[in-house]
C-alpha cells in the first residue's frame, strides 16, 4: 500500500465533524480547504491542558468524529488527552506512517506511551488495536514485527519475553489474518538480504508493514531515524480514544493531509 | 577521517588484530583490505584448512597472514583472547563466532582483559548530511544500564571520541521529552546523569533529556549540544540497536562498531554488515589501539 492508495480510499469517505486545537493564522487556508470539502470544523479556543480537556470532552460525548491537534509536543499531548478521557477509554496508541524511498511499501511504527508492554495482556491489546487500524487503512493481512535487539528469546532482554508470547500467538494464527512475529532485529523485519544472510525464517518475510518497538524511547528514536532517511511522506494518527486523533505540525501541509486521510479511515 | 588516522598510526607501529573465527568471506576481505592499507597486521584464528580455502577463493595468499588453527568456535575464541591477553595482539575482532560466547570469554576474570572498567559498545556513524562523526551508545552490551553504568557509557564514548580527534565531544542523553518529566522516569534520570557527567568532569558538554529529533535539530533554545552532538546515549540497548540499524539500512551510513573498556578494543559488527563496515570498524579499533599505546 502507498499513501496515494490510502488517500484515495479516504476520499471516498464522507467528511464529518473535526475539532481542531492549536490552529493559528498559518493554518487558516488549509482549514478553509477542508471546510470546502465538507468537513465541519470546530475550533477549540482553550489553551494548554485545559484546551485539550475541552477537545477530549467533545470526543467523549461523541459530538465530534476527528480531533486535530496542531503544533504541540506529541508525548505531552497524548498524556494530557489520556488524563482528560474517561478511564474505560483505554490507552492511546500513536502510529507513525512513512513512505521511505528505500522501502517498497508504507511502513508504520506504533507505540502505546502509557503502557508497559511487560504486561502481556496490555501488549496484546495495544498490538491488536494497531492491527485493527491497519486493517481500516486497507491492509487486509498486515505483517507485524515486534522489534528487539536480538532474535533469541532471552531473559536478559526482558522485551523478548512478551514479544515471544505474542510471536507464538502469531504463529498459531491468533491475530486473525495479521502475521505477527518477534522478537527480531530491525534488519530482519525489513531487509530480505539480512534475513537471508542470518538464515532467519519468519512469516513476516522481512517485509513488515508495522514495527512495534519495545518502548516509547525506541519508538521515538526509530521515528526520528526514519525521518532522516530522505525525502518522504509521513503521517501521524493516535488511536484508542473515542475518535481518531491526528497530530500535525503548524501550516497543515502534506503531513496533515495524509494524517487526516488515515484518521478519516478510522471513523 | 578514521581510516586516514589508522593508516598514519600504522606507519610507526602496526597493531596486530586477533580474529576469532576467521573462516568468513566478509571478515577475511575486511581484514585483508585493512592489512593492505597498512592499518593492521592480521592474526587469523579458526579452522586453518577452511581459512586457507577461503583465502584461495578470494585470490588472497595464506602466506600474508599468521594463522592459528582452532578446532571449533570455542577454541578459536579462547586462542584469540589469549593472544590479546599475552600482549601479542592489541585488537580483538569478532569473526564467525557467537557474540555472547565471545563476550563471556572477554569478561571472564581469568582472561586478563578486564581493566576495572565497564565494557560498553559504541557505534560510530558517518551519517550522510551530518557534518561530523556521530557515536551512538550503548546498543550492544548493557541491556538496561543503571545510573552508574550510564556514567560509564558516557565516559567510554567520550574516550573513543577523543581518540578519534574530538577533544570536547558534545553528549546528548536521549529521552522521550526534552525536559525531566516524572511521568517518564527515564527523563529524570537522564537529567541527573547529564548533571553528574559535568560535575565529575567526564565531559564538559552533556545535556539531556532530549529526543533524538531535538538532538539532531538546531534548537531555538540555548543549547551547547542540540543540533551538533558527537555522542548520543540511550536509556536502553534496544533504542540504539534499532535506531542504528534503521540508519544503516535506509540512510546508507558507514558504521564502525567497537566495544571499549577492556585491555584491547573489540571490533564487533553484525554478521550482515558489509565488508566496508567491518573494515571501518577495524580501522576504528586500530586507531584506539594506536592512540592508547
Amino acid at each position: 500500500m502507498t499513501f496515494r492508495e490510502l488517500a484515495a480510499r479516504a476520499a471516498a469517505k464522507k467528511p464529518a465533524r473535526m475539532d481542531v486545537y492549536g490552529a493559528t493564522d498559518s493554518d487558516a487556508a488549509a482549514l478553509r480547504r477542508w471546510s470546502e470539502k465538507g468537513w465541519r470544523i470546530v475550533q477549540c479556543d482553550g489553551k494548554g491542558e485545559t484546551g485539550l480537556a475541552v477537545l477530549a470532552e467533545a470526543a467523549r460525548r461523541k459530538e465530534t468524529d476527528v480531533l486535530c491537534v496542531i503544533g504541540t509536543e506529541p508525548v505531552k499531548t497524548i498524556r494530557a488527552l489520556e488524563r482528560a478521557l474517561p478511564h474505560e477509554t483505554g490507552p492511546l496508541s500513536w502510529l507513525h506512517g512513512f513512505e521511505i524511498p528505500a522501502y517498497p511499501k508504507l511502513l508504520w511504527t506504533g507505540s502505546t506511551p502509557s503502557v508497559r508492554y511487560e504486561s502481556v495482556p496490555d501488549a496484546l491489546r495495544a498490538v491488536q488495536a494497531m492491527i485493527r487500524a491497519l486493517n481500516a487503512f486497507g491492509m487486509d493481512e498486515p505483517r507485524v514485527a515486534l522489534l528487539s535487539c536480538v532474535e533469541a528469546i532471552s531473559p536478559g532482554v526482558p522485551s523478548t519475553i512478551w514479544q515471544a508470547v505474542l510471536g507464538h500467538m502469531g504463529t498459531r494464527g491468533q491475530f486473525g489474518k495479521a502475521k505477527v512475529d518477534g522478537p527480531m532485529g530491525f534488519d530482519l523485519a525489513v531487509s530480505p538480504k539480512s534475513a537471508a544472510e542470518k538464515k532467519f525464517k519468519s512469516e513476516i518475510g522481512a517485509q513488515a508493514d508495522l514495527l512495534v518497538p519495545p518502548d516509547l524511547n525506541t519508538f521515538l528514536s526509530l521515528a526520528s531515524a526514519l525521518f532522516l532517511t530522505g525525502p518522504q511522506e509521513a503521517a501521524d494518527v493516535v488511536i484508542g480514544g473515542p475518535c481518531p486523533i491526528f497530530l500535525t505540525p503548524p501550516g497543515l501541509g502534506n503531513h496533515a493531509e495524509l494524517s487526516l486521510a488515515a484518521a478519516s479511515l478510522l471513523i | 577521517m578514521v581510516m586516514e588516522r589508522a593508516r598514519e598510526l600504522g606507519k610507526s607501529r602496526l597493531p596486530v588484530v586477533a580474529v576469532a573465527g576467521a573462516e568468513d568471506d566478509d571478515v577475511l576481505l575486511a581484514v585483508a583490505n585493512a592489512q593492505k592499507e597498512g592499518m593492521v597486521k592480521a592474526h587469523l584464528v579458526g579452522g586453518a584448512a577452511e581459512i586457507e580455502k577461503l583465502l584461495g577463493e578470494l585470490s588472497l595468499s595464506a602466506n600474508d597472514f599468521h594463522i592459528t588453527d582452532a578446532a571449533d568456535a570455542k577454541s578459536a575464541i579462547e586462542k584469540a583472547v589469549e593472544l590479546c591477553s599475552r600482549g601479542e595482539c592489541s585488537i580483538l575482532m569478532k569473526g564467525k563466532v557467537p557474540t555472547p560466547d565471545l563476550m563471556r570469554a572477554v569478561l571472564a576474570p581469568s582472561a586478563g582483559l578486564r581493566i576495572g572498567k565497564v565494557l560498553t559498545h559504541c557505534a560510530v556513524l558517518e551519517l550522510p548530511g551530518y557534518p561530523k562523526l556521530l557515536s551512538f551508545t550503548d546498543g550492544g552490551v548493557l541491556v538496561a544500564p543503571d545510573y552508574e553504568q550510564k556514567l560509564c557509557i558516557v565516559e567510554n564514548a567520550v574516550r573513543v571520541s577523543r581518540l578519534i580527534g574530538v577533544d570536547e565531544p558534545k553528549v546528548a542523553l536521549l529521552g522521550v521529552r526534552d525536559e525531566a518529566d516524572p511521568d517518564f522516569p527515564s527523563t529524570v534520570e537522564a537529567a541527573e546523569v547529564a548533571r553528574a557527567c559535568v560535575e565529575r568532569g567526564i565531559a564538559r558538554f552533556v545535556e539531556g533529556p532530549m529526543t533524538l529529533h531535538t538532538a539532531l535539530t538546531k534548537s531555538a533554545r540555548p543549547s551547547a549540544v542540540a543540533g551538533e552532538p558527537d555522542i548520543v546515549v540511550a536509556h536502553a540497548i534496544e533504542e540504539i540497536n534499532i535506531t542504528v540499524k534503521a540508519l544503516n539500512l535506509f540512510r546508507g551510513t558507514t558504521f564502525m562498531g567497537v566495544i571499549t573498556g577492556a585491555k584491547v578494543p573489540l571490533s564487533l559488527v553484525s554478521r550482515s554488515d558489509p565488508p566496508e563496515n567491518k573494515m571501518a570498524s577495524l580501522a576504528l579499533a586500530a586507531v584506539m589501539a594506536g592512540e592508547a599505546k
